[in-house]
């Protein structure tokens, strides 16, 4: 009890500003990398502009592309900008909300991108621009632009560190199920795709390796927030997300993501040991000076209420009906990864209206094939894609009575089932409602 | 809580030092071994038949150039058939140096497109343009050859091959249908190495390139051999019985045969390897290999339904045997496509992209 108490005390207490610091420029870093990684990989136009049709996310159908293919790439330009700008400090405020912004508005962009990761980043980079990560050790303190902080409240270097905490106890507490812990599903799908790979190739075809990597994992996510708040095991824990990320960025396809964690966990170091390496890299005015910040009562509420969402709104997956694996209601936004393996196979036959005669569609006509994967297997982009090609095919002048689709799913490497009724019109259906009409999960 | 910390970390760090752990035998599947076999007996004898037959085409074609007869004809065609074949089988395997590089498309678009446009090829041919340097793919290839060698009667075939215009661009069409299927048989002897040496199941490996490969030939048979010409299509009116493959020749059920068999056993390999037995070796894949022999077994009953005449008049009189043969490949896509890529862990999209 004496801890939380502790702990709880010191969120009001003075604390170093320089982890916010760390926080801002590894972010920036990041940002700046993985925007050009993104660049000169040719996603903006291979994964973005080549599409002929977006996926929405529900309560955001309002997001469009731009209307000309240049302002994506000055949406980009600005990314890249403002990433810079966050990481030196420079115009910060100006430079946090337009990268939080440009980013995230690609990330609306089309639902069947969605990750996990790319929602965690828009959150940090919201949290990023309310807190005042630059007035330490930055270009607009150096220039005069902001006074120099030589504390704040401990809650601010908190809020970041719980924000990292709930994704990683989510995560593993998602994992704390039969699928994962008995049946080491996905894991035993997953792993020996890699007997190939030198040194631990081998180890990947032994047959216990997915119930290792299974319970590992778990452990590791639900208690690594802890391991790296403990200052006796902190150095021993970040080795472990150095190792547990760099492994799992080399087994499977995750990009960026390894690499941001890495960098975001150095939040949870101690003060002392963010004003060492500053000093280290930029000398003695990297030490806090200047004056106290006192926040009002309210910003306290807010990051209250903040956080009171991020613990609950996973957790709705509960209101709904059925396994979530299969409904997928209530899946996303919670820390759900790298749980199931679960592809589709969608068929769409089109009803004229005029003549009743039924054609059936060639998915790749209209998506790529990253889409047409996401959504055969998700029920709001199926109903989406419904309606979608029933507006598509009103434009040529073919008026459409019926859209619907014949859908197999195979979830956890089962044999696949047919998803619901083949004859089900889906243009009668709403994708932002519970998809009641699924057959059960088998 | 000093011991519990100390056996957790080890617990945590178990996977990163489980290298120096040999352990008991490993009993992953040998993709190396896999990428052999299809190189070995599958690719390269079907690049290596495609070949030979191509250049025999092209040898019956200055022969006939040279002295035209109903003999010769007669002997051009078959000649034409057998590369129409083999085409069937090197068709799947649009992987290396078949593959789409730069302004290149993958074979199959190079040199297989249908249904062609006659109207393009007689303008190229009487404009005397044997370039082929535009984007008119269905000016020639395969099936522009087919046209110009069996469009209209015996005497209206050797009529055309007497006039010079209509002899230059078949023999240009047929010489670079030889270059080109040489090219890629010679280049693959190179590549294949490079093929078989690489295991990885990552977005571009040869595992998942050939696999991919697979599934669009197999949904091109479905939609583009059967499904456009029997206007099931979205979008189409009626039938278009013209839109078959091989139309000129009457052929089309025997392609479409020959390719079913070339994908069924590409897909069984041979008892130790193969994606067949890639399935058997992991997880669930036992009842997956059973589904899907049993619909192979009813998809080959249909093809045999189908007769051994035209698709297009089959089209015409009575489509449904070839509606049914439709419907049953149908039935088999999802095991070819979502459930072996979901228990193989290969991944359907073709470039890397971020996942979490």
């Amino acid at each position: 009890m004496e801890v939380l108490r502790q702990a709880y005390r010191s969120l009001w207490l003075p604390a170093s500003p320089a982890p916010l610091a760390t926080l801002r420029i590894v972010t920036g870093l990041v940002m700046l990398v993985g925007s050009l990684r993104f660049w000169a990989k040719g996603w903006i136009e291979d994964n973005l502009l080549a599409a002929q049709m977006q996926f929405k996310y529900s309560g955001f159908e309002w997001v469009q592309m731009p209307p000309a293919d240049w302002m994506l790439y000055v949406i980009f330009g600005s990314m890249v900008l403002a990433s810079v700008g966050v990481m030196l400090g420079y115009r910060y405020r100006l430079s946090a909300w337009l990268l939080w912004g440009s980013f995230t508005y690609i990330e609306l962009l089309d639902l069947t991108w969605y990750l996990n990761h790319y929602y965690f980043i828009s959150l940090l980079l919201l949290l990023l621009a309310l807190l005042p990560a630059h007035r330490h050790l930055s270009l607009d303190v150096k220039l005069g632009r902001v006074q120099a902080l030589a504390s704040v409240p401990g809650w601010m270097v908190a809020l970041p560190r719980w924000q990292m905490g709930i994704l990683y106890v989510y995560a593993g507490l998602a994992k704390i199920q039969s699928d994962w812990l008995i049946q080491a599903l996905p894991m035993r799908l997953w792993l020996p795709a890699h007997n190939h790979e030198p040194l631990l190739g081998p180890l990947f075809g032994w047959h216990y390796t997915p119930w290792l990597f299974s319970w590992a994992g778990m452990l590791y996510d639900c208690t690594i927030p802890f391991w790296l708040s403990w200052k006796k095991s902190r150095p021993w824990a970040y080795l472990t997300v150095i190792v547990f990320h760099a492994l799992t960025g080399w087994l499977f396809q995750i990009g960026m993501f390894p690499v941001v964690m890495m960098a975001i966990t150095l939040v949870f170091f101690e003060a002392a040991a963010h004003e060492n390496w500053q000093k280290r890299f930029f000398g003695i005015w990297a030490l806090p000076r200047g004056t106290l910040l006192q926040t009002a009562r309210l910003w306290v509420w807010l990051m209250a209420g903040y956080l009171a969402f991020q613990l609950l709104f996973p957790w709705r997956f509960v209101l709904y009906p059925g396994n979530f694996f299969w409904t997928e209601a209530g899946y996303r936004f919670g820390w759900r990864v790298m749980l199931m393996e679960k592809a589709g196979t969608a068929t769409f036959y089109v009803t004229r209206a005029d003549n009743g005669r039924e054609g059936e569609v060639d998915n790749a006509e209209f998506l790529l094939p990253h889409q047409e994967k996401q959504m055969a297997m998700q029920p709001d982009m199926l109903v989406q894609y419904a309606h979608w090609l029933a507006a598509h095919y009103e434009k040529q002048g073919i008026p459409v009575a019926k859209v619907r689709a014949e859908v197999y799913i195979t979830l956890q490497g089962k044999p696949s089932q047919l998803y619901f009724h083949p004859q089900l019109n889906l243009l009668t259906l709403n994708h932002r409602d519970f998809p009641a009409w699924l057959y059960p999960a088998p | 809580m000093q011991r519990l910390l100390i056996v957790s970390m080890l617990l945590l760090g178990l996977s990163a030092c489980k290298d120096e752990n040999t352990g008991p035998s490993t009993q992953g599947f040998d993709r190396g071994s896999m990428l052999a076999h299809y190189a070995d007996q599958h690719i390269q004898p079907a690049f290596d038949s495609l070949s030979t037959a191509a250049q025999e085409l092209h040898s019956r074609l200055l022969g006939l150039a040279a002295q035209p007869s109903p003999v010769q004809l007669g002997e051009l065609r078959a000649a034409w058939s057998r590369v129409y074949l083999h085409w069937q089988t090197a068709a799947i395997f649009n992987v290396g140096p078949a593959a789409e590089q730069g302004l290149r498309k993958r074979m199959t678009e190079e040199l297989g497109t249908f249904p062609v446009s006659e109207a393009k090829i007689n303008n190229y041919l009487n404009a005397g343009d044997t370039s082929f340097a535009n984007f008119d793919r269905d000016s020639r290839g395969l099936f522009a050859m087919e046209y110009l060698l069996f469009a209209g009667t015996e005497a209206d075939v050797l009529n055309r091959m007497a006039q010079t215009p209509a002899r230059n661009y078949l023999t240009a069409l047929s010489n670079r249908f030889r270059s080109e299927t040489n090219r890629i048989a010679a280049e693959w002897r190179g590549y294949r190495s490079e093929f078989v040496g690489n295991t990885a199941t990552s977005a571009g490996s040869p595992t998942v390139q050939l696999y991919n490969e697979f599934l669009l030939s197999y949904e091109g048979l479905k939609n583009f051999k059967l499904g456009l010409p029997l206007g099931l299509r979205m979008g189409q009116t009626q039938a278009e019985p013209q839109k078959v493959e091989a139309l000129y020749s009457g052929q089309s059920l025997a392609g479409i045969a020959r390719q079913m068999q070339a994908l069924e056993a590409f897909w069984r390999g041979n008892n130790s390897t193969g994606f067949r037995a890639y399935l058997l070796a992991s997880t669930g894949g036992q009842e997956l290999v059973n589904r899907t022999e049993a619909q192979l077994r009813i998809i080959e009953a249909r093809i045999v339904a189908c007769g051994t005449g035209r698709l297009d008049s089959l089209i015409t009189a009575n489509p449904q045997p070839a509606i049914d043969l439709h419907t049953e490949l149908q039935r088999n896509t999802r095991f070819f496509k979502s459930d072996m890529s979901s228990l193989l862990g290969l991944t359907i999209t073709f470039s890397s992209g971020d996942g979490d």
